[in-house]
């Protein structure tokens, strides 16, 4: 059996919004809106790039609407008039139910992986982050596992209320905020990052944000308040040795990893 | 068929259940303790561990053999036994509203098997004694407004319920006000059972139902169906006497399921809300109700927003007593009301207990005192210098609203600036409710919140519980910045969009024929 | 006829005049260039000397913006179009297809007035920079000065042999045994080959050492003995060779004059690239201290230079063809000119593509030299709020790929006999689609509160794993061997039964065989080097599975099997790069970084042995029919103005990453801006000053294209241009072949 082009396009079409609102949703998470538009876009735009992709598949496409426009037999002609009052009146329908959905509330470019500076003042001494590629603390090996241990201790003092026992972003006072707290056995978070990195955003918690990150909204402490800089090092240690993911190393020089350069 | 079904698959998965643990999954389940669980639970299973100080309810101490929840009755030895299966949901699925949170995401069901083979070694009650008679569930009755008003009574009168959860279900009876302590001298609250969500052992019908039937263990919370009603029955032979006995048993157990369903009634959610990003307020004609139980509310949308303790700067607030508040607003164009509603169990008074120092409750709504600009917003916790916050400070003396300006924590200073508030509160049985009202617009527009309608102005609530010691810039429940939206006057934009969209569909048409027929006409 | 001969004495004196000049300008260079090698000094200014002007209405940063990305775009478009012009030429004359030889003349028109509006937009910028930001100009031109020089005379180096290239079109043509001419087509080869003697020269000093000290002498002796060869080799009596050719000596203007252009493009890049990445800066002592050359040789001036150069390619093919579609549009169906203008749009689109290939690799290399410059740098750019930019590049480059084999798809309509592989279509859009949904899905969603936090956080847990690295690098190869596919098809529309293999030419066999062994050999160059044996293991076995294909290919190619080996090869890169797209998540960044490498070194072999078995099997077999050249649908017309589009905002969405990475330093991490600009300006309000930039650009543009369309009507020559057009005997693929 050959389905009409018509009937293929609407099936897809059909298919994909199913797969983008049940199927994602059911498995996961609901899409996001403006991704969701994105998605359903580039479906549409598809659908039409397939079915004018050739000569033949787009005659079989259009004419259906061109025997309308024409409306030469006397079932068309009512049928004309039918479409050219319901099509205006829908997208008038269209044009003001999408006014009256109306204001929503502003925020949403967010930007999660904020610019470090080069260096950071903690208290009172300069630290060049640039040229911490791993922890000191790694270079004590003979000791890395009280480190680690110590790290694990004062995790459980400070940070577990909202990052949460399995390191998820998942505590139990991380519903009260917004941004969520990070989810460190994501593989979007910490196993993205530097170590120095993760010690500049502890060190000077959200209000040591730049404004692009929303600085007034993250709810993380400035953790030199509470903290030395060892135990930073050692917490984030913690971090790292309990998610099992392996803190990023940023190669200076370029092409000395990698191969082939 | 279906009966036969269930048994043998329980014949079959009979040894796996009741297998002795081997050591490799002792060592096995000491190695994810250490890992995953002594850090609260302490090293030696003794539930002192590094967060111990800092969290309530405190971790469990597992040298007790205690367990909050568990589906068998009272052994023979006078034991209250959790099984392996009781202690493996309680690591699945957490305990809601504490600090445990459920592991299953994390762990597997087998390495779940083998942290309870481990723990259960720190007691030496499960070598010796095995779990009782498990529970039954059966005799369920359905839901209905019969059934309720049944389980109302027996809560307040055969199972006397509300002594210590309060007769609304905030759990501020009066046992709960004098003081309850678990058994290990730790103060302990009742539930607060209007919210599900943050009952310990889950909300599920079955959930409540062993809570009454078996009580919980190391707390107040008493069982009401045990040593099990039906154990007499099986050691008489008397027909007679067991019929009776039996009736007795099927009569409890009935009792019990429509105080369930009484208990399910006083939910205000069955979950716990999503939180909404903004809430908006709705114009109305006339003046604005000044009354926090003005049925003018009932119009109003009603956003919950959760409240978590202020853990971010020094003194941190670690156990915050209240979970959540309930916000609503409207306006008229001239005026601004706000209704905040929360659960508190004590209205507390300072100086009513000797131990702790205690202040008087109080609530805050926070705005950016100045006009914003962009995305950029005061920092969450009362802003800082350059951002200053306007907090509309209510505290429970009859009359009290000012407007506290804070440039952070550390300047929050309640004064006597009336800032053009009027407010009205009360304490009701564990709850309090409260209004506050000020004008949209003040003389001082760059240094105090204005109010223009149709735009998103961000705002925040902030509580104290003066019992549990709340009070100042620091210690207090915080919440994130949400939005606040005041309707505009209903605007004629849509009329004129139908009109451009059926102006828009008509060229479009009328294109597409004059197209088609100069190619095909 | 004698009109003609008028103009070409004519040429002749302005040609001799232009030879003095060039000359002149050298010796000029030689003296500024000793001077580039001269160390200074240069104190940086502190805050108070900063000196801002102002600028009505829009402000400095604006003004500074929209005049220097038009002149950025018009030097591409100066750079980009003669290296189209002369790739075209060249492949006339190889091909002594004289279609190609006026096309390519048709479109040097364009460029005395293309010139002359860089140079006005260059002359504005100077001017702008000067009078809104003097302080730093200054210190710019302290340290640049010899080079600037060095840039204005090239200028004039540009223009004169523009005006060679140009104005000796018609005359430089056939064979000359003028010994004057053999000398200057002697020299002027010399002249063009000479980089590559260097190059070459410079190969052997990397194992030898010695380094330019050597290699300099050694090629300029080289060069001497080249001169003198090619001499002997024009002046032999009675022999004709091709330095005689005067077609050469015209190619040669044409080389002359896009090393001038690429060498005036690598000047100006070393100034913005130092702003980027400066070298030679002591902050402690507050100074610049070296030599103009060493502000030059800053960490990313290469990778720019690079990146620019093939992005010029893509840029000059892309407007060709939005101009060729343009002129499809206005033309009359079925007419002659409908017919030129779908093979230009159609050449000029292959073209575009050619360049648009490596471009993501270029970019690559430039991403990770400015990580490796600054990770602050770096991570403003793919973390930070420049992160935007790329997914919105992300989307358009989707787009061109989407659009860049609807075109081929819909090219199939000129091409009887390409119904036989209509059925591959739907499958290839699904490939496409499906990378493509992937390639736009960003690491970090907008999203609203309620959304946010149903995904419990800023990431979805399931679309969040297409964010990353490794899933774009994935699709993107995915979509390159899709769009490979869709060109072979293409190619073999109107192929009809092929011919035994056993009856091809040796020389095919011989070819085949080269190639795959090449493939092989360089795969292990590219897998197999390296120096952590935990990772050998895993590329050996790649490199054998890759190899393997091949082997397998080649025999079944032997075996009149060729389509079959063809499907193999793409199956096997198919698999290799889901395969380490998908184990990427479970290694370290540093590891899958070098996946990326693997991946692309998989399809880069597909591309090479596939074409390779396609050009052989199908070598002699019969035609189903002749192209139709003018029957293309017209919408696929729009499809070349939105590659041309796409492109230039592209550019423009780019430079001004490029350019805003540096957020508030006019140099970075050097010397503040202290002006009320130093902020990052909102996404969308860049994006708006970037859509006006390239609307004025459009609209110039195609300007200029009228000016060189009227300045045509009436000469004789548009009319062979026509009739050459009328009678097509090209192969589909055009210059593929």
């Amino acid at each position: 059996m050959r389905l009409s082009i018509h009937l293929k396009s609407l099936l897809t079409l059909i298919a994909a919004i199913f797969v983008f609102s049940v199927v994602v949703p059911y498995v996961s998470a609901p899409i996001p809106g403006q991704l969701y538009g994105w998605y359903v876009i580039t479906t549409l735009f598809v659908i039409y790039l397939y079915v004018s992709s050739s000569e033949a598949s787009w005659e079989e496409f259009i004419s259906p609407v061109r025997q309308l426009l024409l409306a030469r037999t006397a079932l068309m002609k009512p049928l004309r008039i039918v479409v050219f009052i319901v099509v205006p009146l829908i997208c008038g329908w269209y044009f003001s139910t999408w006014a009256a959905g109306g204001a929503t509330p502003p925020g949403g470019l967010r930007v999660i992986h904020p610019t470090p500076p080069s260096s950071v003042n903690f208290q009172g001494k300069q630290l060049v982050l640039q040229d911490i590629s791993v922890s000191p603390i790694r270079e004590d090996e003979a000791h890395l596992a009280e480190h680690i241990e110590n790290g694990r201790i004062i995790y459980y003092e400070n940070c577990f209320f909202c990052h949460g026992d399995a390191l998820q972003g998942k505590g139990h006072f991380a519903q009260g905020f917004n941004p969520a707290p990070a989810d460190f056995q994501a593989s979007g978070t910490i196993a993205q990052l530097s170590e120095s990195y993760l010690f500049w955003r502890i060190a000077k918690g959200g209000p040591g944000l730049p404004s692009e990150s929303t600085p007034w909204d993250s709810a993380m402490p400035i953790w030199e308040d509470f903290l030395t800089e060892e135990e930073i090092w050692q917490v984030i240690a913690y971090l790292y040795d309990t998610t099992g993911h392996e803190p990023r190393v940023m190669d200076h020089g370029g092409g000395d990893h990698g191969g082939g350069h | 068929m279906g009966v036969g079904l269930w048994l043998l698959i329980a014949l079959l998965a009979a040894p796996f259940v009741n297998a002795q643990p081997t050591e490799a999954d002792l060592e096995a389940g000491e190695q994810i303790y250490l890992k995953r669980c002594a850090h609260c639970h302490g090293v030696d299973g003794d539930g002192v561990g590094a967060s111990t100080d800092v969290v309530y309810p405190k971790p469990r101490d597992f040298t007790s053999g205690v367990y909050k929840f568990r589906t068998h009755h009272e052994t023979e030895e006078g034991n209250w036994l959790a099984s392996d299966a009781d202690i493996a949901r309680s690591i699945r699925e957490g305990l809601h509203g504490s600090s445990m949170p459920g592991w299953e995401t994390v762990l597997t069901a087998q390495q779940i098997d083998q942290l309870v083979h481990y723990i259960k070694t720190f007691a030496e009650v499960f070598e010796e004694d095995a779990p009782g008679t498990p529970l039954s569930f059966a005799n369920e009755i359905p839901s209905s407004p019969e059934s309720i008003a049944k389980g109302k009574e027996i809560f307040e009168t055969v199972f006397d319920c509300q002594i210590c959860h309060g007769t609304e279900g905030r759990g501020n009876g009066p046992d709960a006000l004098a003081g309850l302590e678990d058994d290990w001298g730790y103060p302990i609250w009742p539930a607060n059972l209007t919210k599900p969500w943050t009952y310990r052992g889950g909300s599920g019908r079955r959930d409540i139902f062993r809570n009454i039937a078996l009580g919980i263990a190391g707390t107040p919370m008493p069982p009401f169906a045990d040593p099990d009603p039906m154990a007499e029955a099986l050691e008489t032979d008397d027909p007679e006497e067991k019929q009776e006995i039996e009736a007795l048993a099927r009569e409890l157990q009935e009792n019990i399921w429509h105080t369930v369903n009484y208990v399910q009634s006083l939910w205000t959610y069955p979950q716990e809300p999503e939180v909404k990003s903004s809430l908006t307020a709705k114009r109305v004609e006339g003046a604005l109700p000044s009354s926090p139980d003005d049925a003018a509310w009932q119009a109003a949308d009603i956003n919950y927003y959760p409240l978590v303790g202020q853990v971010i700067e020094e003194p941190r607030l670690f156990a915050p007593m209240t979970v959540g508040v309930e916000a609503q607003a409207l306006h008229n164009g001239e005026e601004i009301a706000f209704r905040l509603v929360w659960d508190d169990r004590t209205e507390s008074a300072p100086g009513e207990d000797e131990e702790v120092e205690t202040f008087v409750d109080a609530v805050a709504l926070q705005f950016s005192s100045k006009p914003l600009s962009g995305m950029e917003k005061p920092y969450f916790l009362m802003g800082d210098a350059s951002y200053p916050t306007d907090l509309w400070y209510w505290r429970n003396d009859p009359g009290s609203v000012v407007l506290a300006q804070a440039q952070g924590a550390a300047t929050f200073q309640v004064g006597n600036t009336g800032g053009g508030l009027v407010g009205q509160g009360l304490h009701d049985n564990g709850q309090y409710r409260v209004v506050i009202k000020r004008a949209l617009q003040t003389a001082q527009a760059d240094a105090e919140v204005q109010f223009p309608v149709g735009t998103f102005i961000p705002f925040s609530v902030t509580g104290w519980d003066g019992s549990n010691g709340e009070s100042g810039g620091y210690l207090r429940t915080v919440m994130a910045w949400y939005n606040l939206y005041l309707e505009p006057e209903p605007s004629k934009a849509p009329i004129y969009l139908l009109l451009a969209g059926i102006g828009f569909g008509l060229i479009v048409e009328f294109s597409a024929l004059y197209v088609t027929r100069k190619n095909h006409g | 006829m004698r009109r003609c001969r008028v103009n070409n004495a004519q040429e002749q004196a302005a040609k001799r005049r232009s030879l003095a000049l060039v000359f002149l300008v050298g010796l000029l260079l030689l003296g500024v260039g000793a001077e580039m090698v001269q160390a200074v000094e240069v104190p940086l200014p502190t805050k108070e000397d900063m000196v801002y002007g102002d600028f009505p209405v829009v402000g400095r940063r604006v003004a500074v913006w929209v005049i220097a990305q038009l002149h950025l775009m018009f030097g591409a478009f100066v750079v980009g179009v003669p290296l189209f012009i002369l790739i075209i030429e060249i492949l006339g004359a190889a091909t002594k297809n004289q279609q190609y030889d006026d096309l390519a003349h048709e479109f040097t028109r364009l460029l005395s007035v293309a010139f002359s509006t860089t140079a006005i937009f260059g002359g504005i910028l100077v001017f702008f920079l000067i009078g809104l930001y003097p302080t730093f100009m200054n210190f710019l031109a302290s340290i640049f000065f010899p080079s600037m020089v060095i840039y204005v005379f090239l200028f004039f180096g540009e223009s004169f042999s523009m005006y060679l290239y140009y104005f000796g079109w018609d005359s430089l043509k056939g064979a000359s045994r003028n010994v004057g001419a053999v000398i200057g087509t002697s020299a002027l080869s010399v002249l063009v080959l000479y980089p590559g003697l260097l190059l070459l020269m410079a190969l052997p000093s990397l194992f030898m050492g010695g380094g330019w000290a050597v290699s300099f002498p050694v090629s300029y002796v080289l060069a001497g003995v080249l001169f003198v060869a090619l001499l002997a080799h024009g002046l032999r009596p009675g022999k004709s060779s091709f330095v005689q050719s005067r077609k050469w000596m015209h190619i040669c203007f044409g080389i002359l004059l896009n090393y001038f252009g690429l060498i005036l493009m690598m000047i100006s890049n070393s100034w913005a690239t130092f702003m980027t990445s400066p070298s030679g800066i002591d902050l402690d002592a507050g100074v610049f201290s070296g030599t103009t050359w060493d502000a030059m040789r800053n960490f990313t001036w290469m990778p720019v230079n690079l990146h620019r150069f093939i992005a010029n390619i893509a840029f000059g093919g892309s407007v060709v063809a939005a101009y060729a579609a343009f002129r499809f549009l206005a033309a009359k169906r079925n007419s002659p000119e409908r017919a030129h203008y779908d093979w230009m749009g159609y050449i000029g689109n292959f073209i575009a593509l050619i360049g648009l290939i490596p471009l993501p690799f270029a970019g690559y290399w430039l991403g990770r030299e400015i990580y490796g410059y600054d990770q602050q740098l770096g991570i403003t750019m793919m973390g930070g709020i420049f992160s935007w930019l790329f997914i919105l590049q992300a989307v358009l480059i989707g787009a061109l790929f989407l659009g860049a084999n609807y075109y081929l798809w819909l090219g199939m309509e000129r091409i009887p006999g390409s119904e036989r592989y209509r059925k591959f279509t739907p499958v290839m859009l699904g490939v496409l689609t499906v990378c493509f949904l992937i390639w736009l899905t960003p690491h970090s969603l907008v999203a609203s509160l309620e959304e946010a936090r149903k995904m419990g956080g800023a990431h979805h847990p399931m679309l969040g794993v297409f964010g990353v690295m490794s899933a774009k690098n994935t699709v993107v190869n995915l979509m390159i061997l899709t769009t490979f596919l869709s060109f072979l098809l293409y190619r073999r529309g109107n192929k009809g039964d092929r011919v035994p293999f056993a009856e091809q030419s040796n020389a095919s066999k011989v070819t085949l065989m080269i190639v795959a062994a090449l493939g092989i050999v360089l795969m292990w160059q590219l897998n197999a080097p390296l120096a952590d044996p935990a990772l050998m293991t895993g590329r050996l076995i790649l490199w054998a599975f890759e190899s393997l294909t091949v082997v397998v290919a080649v025999a079944l190619t032997l075996n009149d099997r060729g389509t079959v080996g063809q499907a193999l090869l793409f199956a096997m890169s198919a698999i290799v790069v889901v395969f380490y797209g998908v184990y990427g998540y479970y290694v370290e960044a540093i590891v899958r970084i070098g996946f990326s490498i693997l991946q692309v070194s998989s399809v880069l072999l597909v591309l090479l042995v596939a074409t390779t078995i396609d050009i052989v099997i199908f070598r002699g077999a019969p035609l189903v029919g002749e192209i139709r050249w003018g029957r293309i649908p017209e919408r696929a017309q729009y499809v070349l103005f939105l590659l041309a589009t796409s492109f230039t905002w592209l550019m423009g969405l780019m430079g001004y990453a490029r350019s805003g990475l540096r957020t508030h330093w006019h140099i970075f991490n050097v010397m503040r801006d202290y002006s009320s600009d130093a902020f990052t300006p909102t996404l969308g309000y860049a994006c708006g000053v970037i859509s006006i930039i390239v609307l004025v650009f459009l609209l110039l543009v195609s300007f200029i294209f009228w000016l060189a369309h009227m300045g045509s009507v009436g000469h004789a020559q548009e009319e062979a241009v026509l009739h050459g057009g009328a009678s097509p005997a090209l192969q589909p693929g055009g210059g593929a072949d």
